[in-house]
């Protein structure tokens, strides 16, 4: 272990070749607020839209909760299962 | 106090024994790395599983598990609806800076998040100014999470709130100081198990004792019809306040410094991508279950001594006290796993960001070790006086500063990283905009602003503004400095 700490960490490492692309993770960022704004819409929407009628119930679980947070909800995580699978294709450990 | 048994006392005593065995196990198996990078990022080789559990505990706090359940307690299914933005947590928490944060911090050797930020504009301010709105957002952070912990401590055991303020201050900051990042990681993964399984224990038995989700349904209508609406009793949730927390909730997790840091800790892409299906898979069992408990309590066990105790009394009243004490330990769990990293944040913003990044010299490592450890045990003592005069709701604390601390740091962070344009004074007019215009907000407004948005919405937006005007009305970084983080054929689209 070096008896001193490095003020400015191994900045230097950084001028050796090119910086990363950063397109690759901006459309993963892109591709992230394209899936939150769309969940955004499909439960806030449907939860009120829902909820503002009469109120059924299905196994105990409120209408508007069940299609509106629940449905929605496992959609979206096979949908995020998809992303990482996709992501994942074709990278390998750096 | 509810009624609880011997064995409650036991189990957490062994589940405490348990953190400190860990903690002293991933201080064995430190890296070779140097003091600092293995105090704060684990000298960056944190696997997958490790990686998602440590992420999910850090955001999982004693917000999650003692201030949630005691919302769903008072309005019901609303919560559910409210809670909703988790959907997709996961996706965005990872997908907006995980795969960018972690290529940068691997290249130029960042330690903390204002690292990032200072390097990449070679600016001192930005390293203080944010250094000291981490500290300050961060404490108030903790301070919510020690009202939480003594909380659990008063309901089950009937100890005294200051004792139980003081214990988890001494005993959380002994394993952080101790262990530093992997120790951390090390419990929040052990503390995240504990949690999940916790939780679902407890919302089987509680279904179970209620005579199952029909009935438990029928005992809320028969309380109040307004229980099982989205926009709940009072008029708790109006569709602007709904929309708003589909903002905070993952955009607050994706511009958090404390889970940030975790993408600096991580091995490499695949490792990230892989933590980030686990933790997708965990929220959907942890979060709709945790509301669950909310909505139990209100039929097992209508009233409470205090809000905050939703979640202690519905175990107690649901569990069979052979393994209540077990599951007790969940919202511990979730409190002490988050504590300890925002422990290591905060001392890391004094101990990094504004002693050792701006002394002349440089530091020995025992120097080091001192000011952070130091810097631990201040952090904790500022959180403990605090903490000391207790809000009745805990969450409206959390939601103060998680999402101060997002309205403050995710623009700026996010064009910083993606934006060649961005410069030292968009940086600085981002974090001071945001920071100022969320304050502002709070003061004038309190939690509904403008058109009935949360306050973290609009100043999310005044940050972005700040950061393009401030860029676009003084100069580029000079290319050398851009060199370091943009391919040559970003910085001259032109050449192909």
């Amino acid at each position: 272990m070096p008896d001193t700490t490095d003020r400015n960490t191994n900045r230097e490492r950084a001028l050796r070749g090119d910086a990363p692309d950063s397109r690759p993770a901006r459309r993963e960022a892109l591709q992230a607020a394209t899936v939150w704004l769309a969940a955004l819409i499909v439960t806030v929407g449907l939860s009120t839209w829902l909820g503002a009628a009469e109120g059924r119930a299905y196994f105990g679980v409120p209408g508007w909760a069940l299609v509106g947070i629940l449905l929605p909800w496992i959609a979206f995580f096979v949908m995020h299962v998809w992303i990482c699978r996709r992501g994942a294709a074709g990278e390998s450990p750096e | 106090m509810y009624e609880s048994a011997e064995s409650v006392r036991v189990a957490f005593g062994l589940y405490l024994a348990l953190t400190f065995v860990l903690a002293y196990l991933a201080r064995k198996r430190r890296g070779s790395g140097g003091f600092l990078p293995e105090f704060f990022v684990g000298s960056r080789s944190i696997g997958p599983w490790v990686l998602g559990l440590t992420w999910i505990a850090t955001a999982a706090s004693g917000g999650t598990f003692i201030g949630a359940p005691a919302l769903a307690h008072a309005n019901g299914w609303s919560v559910m609806l409210w809670i909703s933005g988790y959907i997709v947590v996961a996706t965005v928490g990872f997908g907006l800076l995980g795969r960018r944060i972690a290529e940068l911090g691997r290249r130029t050797g960042a330690l903390t998040f204002p690292d990032l930020l200072r390097d990449r504009f070679e600016s001192q301010a930005i390293g203080v100014v944010s250094g000291i709105a981490m500290l300050v957002l961060h404490t108030s952070f903790i301070v919510a999470q020690y009202i939480a912990g003594a909380r659990v401590l008063e309901a089950v055991m009937g100890l005294p709130y200051v004792w139980g303020v003081l214990g988890f201050a001494v005993i959380v900051s002994l394993y952080t100081a101790y262990g530093g990042f992997r120790a951390v990681a090390w419990t929040d993964s052990f503390q995240a198990v504990v949690m999940l399984v916790g939780v679902l224990a407890t919302v089987a038995f509680g279904i179970s004792k209620a005579g199952g989700l029909p009935a438990t349904y029928d005992a809320l209508v028969a309380q109040s019809q307004a229980l099982v609406t989205p926009v709940g009793p009072d008029d708790f949730l109006p569709l602007p306040s709904a929309i708003s927390f589909f903002f905070i909730w993952p955009l607050a997790v994706a511009g958090q410094p404390a889970l940030i840091t975790r993408f600096l800790a991580s091995k490499d892409t695949p490792s990230l991508r892989r933590a980030s299906l686990l933790i997708g898979c965990y929220i959907l069992l942890l979060y709709p279950a945790v509301i669950f408990v909310g909505i139990l309590g209100r039929v097992l066990v209508p009233d409470l001594a205090a809000g905050d105790h939703a979640m202690p009394a519905t175990i107690l009243a649901a569990v069979p006290p052979q393994i209540a004490g077990m599951v007790l330990a969940a919202p511990m769990a979730a409190i002490m796993s988050t504590i300890s990293s925002f422990l290591l944040v905060a001392s890391g913003a004094i101990a990094r960001d504004l002693y050792q990044r701006n002394s002349k010299e440089p530091i020995s490592v025992g120097q080091a070790r001192l000011m952070t450890h130091l810097s631990i045990a201040v952090v904790a003592t500022v959180a403990v006086a605090f903490a000391l005069r207790p809000p009745d709701y805990l969450q409206y604390i959390v939601i103060f500063s998680g999402t101060g601390l997002a309205a403050t740091f995710l623009a700026p962070t996010l064009l910083a990283v993606y934006w060649p344009r961005m410069n030292r004074l968009g940086c600085l007019s981002g974090i001071i905009a945001g920071f100022l215009s969320f304050l502002i907000q709070y003061a004038l407004y309190g939690t509904r602003s403008w058109l009935g948005m949360d306050p973290f919405v609009w100043a999310l937006a005044v940050s972005a503004v700040g950061c393009v005007v401030g860029s676009l009305t003084s100069a580029k970084d000079p290319r050398r400095l851009l060199a370091l983080y943009f391919a040559p054929r970003e910085l001259d689209p032109d050449s192909g």
